[in-house]
Order: structure tokens, then C-alpha cells, then sequence
């Protein structure tokens, strides 16, 4: 039962952090973004790059975060934009020729394509504490806390600040709140760099906890579509039940059942909740491609 | 005879003209010109063009059965690989296991992919879209799951690495050669693409083509969308896998690790890269696609060959061409390589020929 808790506590929060991502894109552009599992591996290496010329471990979190969001806010620009009025299935493609090639391959050119273990370079020890009788490590915790930190700060931000209330107006309907004065390159540009500084942490994070494997990291990534799907791809608040039953379903069946299968589990989960209920537990149904 | 005279517009004057493929005088030089090239190339060229160009002939079969799918019936679709793997793993199970003899495997796999297929139709008739697509998603890490299950539960080396298969042969003709592999999976490309052009204009073809370009205009045209949009996932799964059985028997092993999502990507980036919904297209982007890359490091290896600068730099960079190679295509040439080819044909009609384009073209 420990064990259970232990293992599916963490995994709910990475795929939480990373589903919020998608959601947050989605909700701006209607697109998914299947660029997440490179750019997560892209942060990984620019953290431990900007380790590696000794910048304190602390500092480097806001860097690649920061980092993340000039990329995110760029690739808006020179790849997305050009993309309005064509197919949105095209604009998918562009993101998944980023993600899964572009990037990919960079990062192999410049620090080698095969896995590494960074987590002594960061100058703090990645120790073991115990809440609640259950074992986490540092990462493990904070990474934990940043879900519970992001969700807060994404729904107020959709429900109070100017931006937020923009984006969701912008969500809506994009051309009837571009005429009533809100850029929407501006908006998107800004959904687009949120989720990419936040992926971008996640998989430093991530590394640091674990190793640097490329291959985990984009099955990861693509792990948290069902959660995102089954929370409800335009709902921010839903990620977290989403993540919850996905990451539970997928270590139960690893404990307990069989563990290659658990690697599908989430697979199964997405197809019941395409057939069953495609707009998700908290999504909106209109927001639904259906037939 | 020729229906096409300078200057004066496409006049089909009878319905056997209207239906001829090969029509004008131009189209019969270069169809005969291209079937010598083709049966003359193994000669041409040295052996590991060869083992290319029959790389290439596999992956035509497998663009355009995905061409059917995606660029006829618009029904979006990573789950290509998957569907490559039921081939070769039907192929590996009856070949190896079952003992169904040659030509008969590839049959029985090619049922394997037809059913498979119908069941990977059943999200589409719920659902469309960006939907459908993570619907192919989870179906292809559920097929790789179920892969590497019998994979695993089978023991000693076939466990580990997969089935070999013997090398197929007919009476004392043994495949064993690039050239031999390359005449018969010419042949089979030839014939899938004749299918292809031909079943666009049937009745499925036809009502493929109205529910990708709005499938509620289709069912109010009394379009049977859910019988042709089932029609499409099964004749495209069972070409599919096809293909993949083709592919195991040339390279003489089945392994669950080998259908990635990234060789779904790449076959759907094969057909958009050649033009989507077009059948010289798919030929035109999968021989693109697999040739391209490999030139360039047949290229590159001339240079540098080193085994450590390839694995650093050759592979990645490989890597990095093929997504600029997406990315382009869909950012500033959406309609692929047969788009820029009907855009310079209608230029050279209009100038020196002064001949009036017709408004599209597809096919």
C-alpha cells in the first residue's frame, strides 16, 4: 500500500505538470502539443549545462523556466502563427516534427544521444524524507508542491488577472476578441511560453530526480495525455483528477499486475474515455470534435 | 485518339476515353519509359542502390495504404506502425510457429490487418479530428504493448531479438539477393498502386473523398459514412499490413522494438510530404523520404567514417533533417512535392503552350 502511494504521488504530479501544459495550449489554440517530451528533454540539458558552468543548483530552476518560455514564445511565433487557416491536424504535425525530430536531434549533436546521470553535478543532495509515513525524495516533493503551486496560480490567474481573463476570452471566440482590442499574438505567444517553461522545468526536474533518458522522458510525455484527456483537455482544475486516476491506474497495475503492461495502461484509459466520455470528467462537451 | 490537342481544352469525347488512364501520347512515352528505368535500374547501379530502391518499393506499399486512410478518406492516423507490426507479426506467428507455407503467410496477415483495422475504425466513427488522432495514439502503444508481450512470453533468443524468417522462395528461386528482392517488391508496389488509382474512382473511392471534405454534406448525399469510413480503415490496414509483412521478410526478423510511433510519423510524413490525397504523391513522397536521408549519408560517409562520428553526428543529424523536412513541407509547401509539380506544369502550359490549366488536379 506504501509503496503504492510512493510511487503514484510523484508520478501524478509530473503528469499533472505536464498535462497542465497541454491544456493550457489547448485551450489557447485548440492544438496538441506533441512537443513536450523534446522540449522537456531540452530543458534537462540546459539545466545541466547551466550546472555544468557552475551556477548554483537553486538558480538554474528559474533559469530554464525562463528559458523555456522564450522558446515557447518563439516557436509560437515562427511556427504556430504562420499556421493560422490551415488544418489544425497540420499545425500538430509541425509541433511533432519539432518535438520528436528537431529538437531531439539538436540536443543529440550538441551533448550525445546516450543517457546520462547528471543529479551529483547540481551541488545539493537529492536526500529522502518521510511525510505521512510515506518516503519521497527532495525532487519527488517538489515537484509535488510545484503541481499543487501551478494549479493554484493557473486558475487565478484564468479567473483574476487581465491576461488570464484575456486568454480565456481569447479561447473562446479568437477573431470576436481580436475586435474588441486584445492581441491574440500576444495571448497565444504568452499560453505558448507558460507551457513550455513550465515542460521545460519539469523535465529538468524530472532528470535530476531520475537520469537523463530521452526514450522515458518522451513516453512520459505522451503518458500525460490521458491524463490531460481524462480531466478534460480544456479544463485546468480536471488535470488533477485526471493525473490522480491515471498515475494510480498505471502503478497498481505495475505493482501488482504485470509491468509491461502498466506502460499501456494509460493507453486503455485514454480509449475508454474517448468512447465513453471524450469531453473528459470537468471538460466542456462542446469543446469536442465529435461525429 | 489522343484526347488532348494544343491549345483547344481536355475534350473526353467517349466514356472508354474518359476512363483511360494512360491517355495522351506524352503519358505513353514516359509509362514506358519509366517501366524500362525501373526494370533496367538493378544493372545501373551498384548493390546497396539496389537494397534502397527495394527499401523504397516497401515503403510506397505502406505510404499509399496510409494514402487511403489519410489522404482519401481524411481519417488522420499514427497508428501506421502499429498496423505495419500485425503484419509482420502475423507473418512471423503463421510462418514460423503455424507453418503456413510462403505466399499464404502474407494472405493471413494481411486478414490479421483487416480485422485489426476494422477494430482501430471503431473510435473514428465517434470521433474526428486531433480526437482520432490520440485515439491512433493509444492504439499503437496498446499494439506494441501487446508486441512485446508475445514477444517476451516466447522463450530462449526469439524472447530477446524476434522471429527470424527463412527466406522466402518460389519452387528453387530463392530471394536471397537485392536484385531478386527488388524485381518482386516492384511488382507488388506496381499492383497496390494500380489498386490505388483505380478504387478512387469507384464507388468507395468516390464516397471517400466526400467524407473527408465534409462528412455531414456526405451522409445528407445519403453516403453511407460509417459503412466507407470502416471500408477505408480496413482496406488501408490490411495494405498496411502488407507492407509490413513484406518488410519482415526482407529483412529476415520480426521484433517488437521496431515499431516506434516515430515510423508511424515518418509514413504520414511520407504522404504529406509527396501531397496529401494523391496516389503519385504517396509514391513520390515514400521514395523522397526513404531515399533522401539515406543519400545523404551514403554522402556523408564518404567523408568521415569513423563509427563514432556517426553515432554523434550522422544519426542526429539525420534526425534533425527529417524534422525540417515536416516542419517545412507544412509550413510553406502544404500541398507537397506533386503541389510543386502541377504548379510548374500549369506554368509551362501557360507559358510557351498558352494552354488553359485545368482548375485542379489531383491523382
Amino acid at each position: 500500500m506504501t509503496a503504492l502511494f510512493e510511487n503514484a504521488i510523484p508520478l501524478a504530479a509530473l503528469y499533472g505538470l505536464i498535462a497542465v501544459g497541454y491544456v493550457v495550449i489547448y485551450r489557447a489554440s485548440g492544438v496538441l502539443n506533441f512537443a513536450h517530451g523534446g522540449l522537456m528533454v531540452l530543458g534537462a540539458f540546459i539545466g545541466f549545462a547551466l550546472a555544468g558552468i557552475g551556477i548554483v543548483g537553486i538558480v538554474v530552476f528559474p533559469l530554464v523556466i525562463l528559458a523555456g518560455a522564450a522558446i515557447g514564445g518563439l516557436f509560437y511565433r515562427l511556427a504556430m502563427r504562420p499556421m493560422a487557416g490551415q488544418p489544425v491536424w497540420a499545425a500538430v504535425l509541425v509541433t511533432i516534427g519539432f518535438g520528436f525530430f528537431v529538437v531531439i536531434g539538436i540536443v543529440q549533436m550538441i551533448w550525445s544521444p546516450r543517457i546520462r546521470d547528471f543529479s551529483g553535478d547540481l551541488g545539493f543532495a537529492n536526500g529522502n524524507h518521510e511525510v505521512l509515513g510515506l518516503r519521497f525524495s527532495t525532487i519527488e516533493l517538489v515537484l509535488i508542491a510545484s503541481f499543487v503551486v501551478v494549479e493554484a496560480a493557473l486558475l487565478a490567474f484564468y479567473r483574476w488577472s487581465r491576461s488570464g481573463i484575456r486568454m480565456r476570452a481569447a479561447s473562446q471566440d479568437h477573431h470576436l476578441s481580436a475586435y474588441r482590442g486584445i492581441n491574440i499574438d500576444i495571448v497565444f505567444a504568452l499560453a505558448w511560453g507558460i507551457a513550455t517553461g513550465l515542460v521545460m522545468y519539469v523535465g529538468f526536474a524530472y532528470s535530476v530526480d531520475a537520469r537523463l533518458d530521452m526514450g522515458a522522458i518522451g513516453a512520459l510525455a505522451l503518458k500525460a495525455f490521458p491524463a490531460a484527456l481524462a480531466g478534460g483537455m480544456d479544463s485546468v482544475g480536471g488535470v488533477v483528477a485526471g493525473a490522480l486516476v491515471i498515475a494510480f491506474a498505471e502503478v497498481y497495475v505495475q505493482l501488482e499486475v504485470d509491468p509491461l503492461l502498466a506502460e499501456a495502461v494509460p493507453y486503455l484509459a485514454l480509449l475508454l474515455v474517448l468512447i465513453v466520455r471524450p469531453w473528459g470528467l470537468f471538460g466542456t462537451p462542446e469543446a469536442v470534435d465529435r461525429v | 485518339m489522343s484526347s488532348v490537342s494544343r491549345g483547344a481544352g481536355y475534350f473526353h469525347r467517349t466514356y472508354s476515353q474518359d476512363l483511360q488512364q494512360v491517355n495522351t501520347r506524352i503519358r505513353r512515352v514516359g509509362l514506358a519509359g519509366l517501366i524500362v528505368l525501373v526494370l533496367l535500374l538493378p544493372t545501373l547501379v551498384s548493390g546497396q542502390y539496389v537494397d534502397l530502391a527495394a527499401q523504397s518499393a516497401i515503403a510506397v506499399v505502406g505510404a499509399l495504404a496510409l494514402n487511403i486512410l489519410t489522404g482519401y478518406a481524411g481519417q488522420l492516423s499514427l497508428g501506421h506502425a502499429a498496423l505495419l507490426g500485425v503484419g509482420g507479426f502475423a507473418t512471423g506467428i503463421a510462418a514460423t510457429e503455424v507453418g503456413v507455407p510462403w505466399p499464404l503467410d502474407i494472405a493471413v496477415a494481411m486478414v490479421a490487418g483487416a480485422v485489426v483495422g476494422f477494430v482501430l475504425g471503431l473510435p473514428a466513427l465517434r470521433l474526428r479530428g486531433l480526437y482520432l488522432v490520440l485515439a491512433t495514439v493509444a492504439a499503437h502503444f496498446i499494439a506494441v504493448y501487446a508486441f512485446s508481450h508475445y514477444q517476451s512470453s516466447r522463450s530462449g533468443i526469439v524472447g530477446l531479438t524476434g522471429m527470424t524468417l527463412d527466406r522466402p522462395a518460389i519452387g528453387t528461386f530463392e530471394f536471397n539477393t537485392p536484385t531478386r528482392w527488388y524485381y518482386l517488391l516492384v511488382a507488388v508496389a506496381a499492383v497496390v498502386a494500380l489498386y490505388n488509382v483505380n478504387v478512387l474512382r469507384t464507388r468507395p473511392g468516390r464516397a471517400w473523398i466526400a467524407i473527408r471534405d465534409r462528412d455531414l454534406v456526405a451522409s445528407a448525399l445519403g453516403i453511407a459514412v460509417v459503412r466507407y469510413k470502416l471500408t477505408a480503415f480496413v482496406l488501408s490496414s490490411s495494405l498496411a499490413a502488407l507492407a509490413g509483412s513484406l518488410l519482415v521478410y526482407y529483412n529476415g526478423s520480426v521484433s517488437a522494438e521496431s515499431y516506434t510511433l516515430n515510423l508511424a510519423i515518418t509514413y504520414l510524413v511520407m504522404v504529406i510530404v509527396g501531397g496529401l490525397g494523391s496516389t503519385a504523391g504517396a509514391i513520390v513522397g515514400a521514395i523522397f523520404v526513404t531515399c533522401s536521408l539515406r543519400l545523404l549519408t551514403f554522402a556523408l560517409e564518404a567523408l568521415n567514417t569513423s563509427s563514432q562520428f556517426q553515432t554523434d553526428y550522422l544519426i542526429p543529424l539525420q534526425v534533425v533533417l527529417f524534422g525540417v523536412l515536416t516542419v517545412g513541407f507544412l509550413l510553406f509547401e502544404p500541398r507537397g512535392l506533386i503541389g510543386i509539380w502541377n504548379r510548374l506544369r500549369t506554368y509551362v502550359e501557360l507559358w510557351p503552350f498558352g494552354r488553359r490549366p485545368l482548375a485542379e488536379r489531383r491523382r
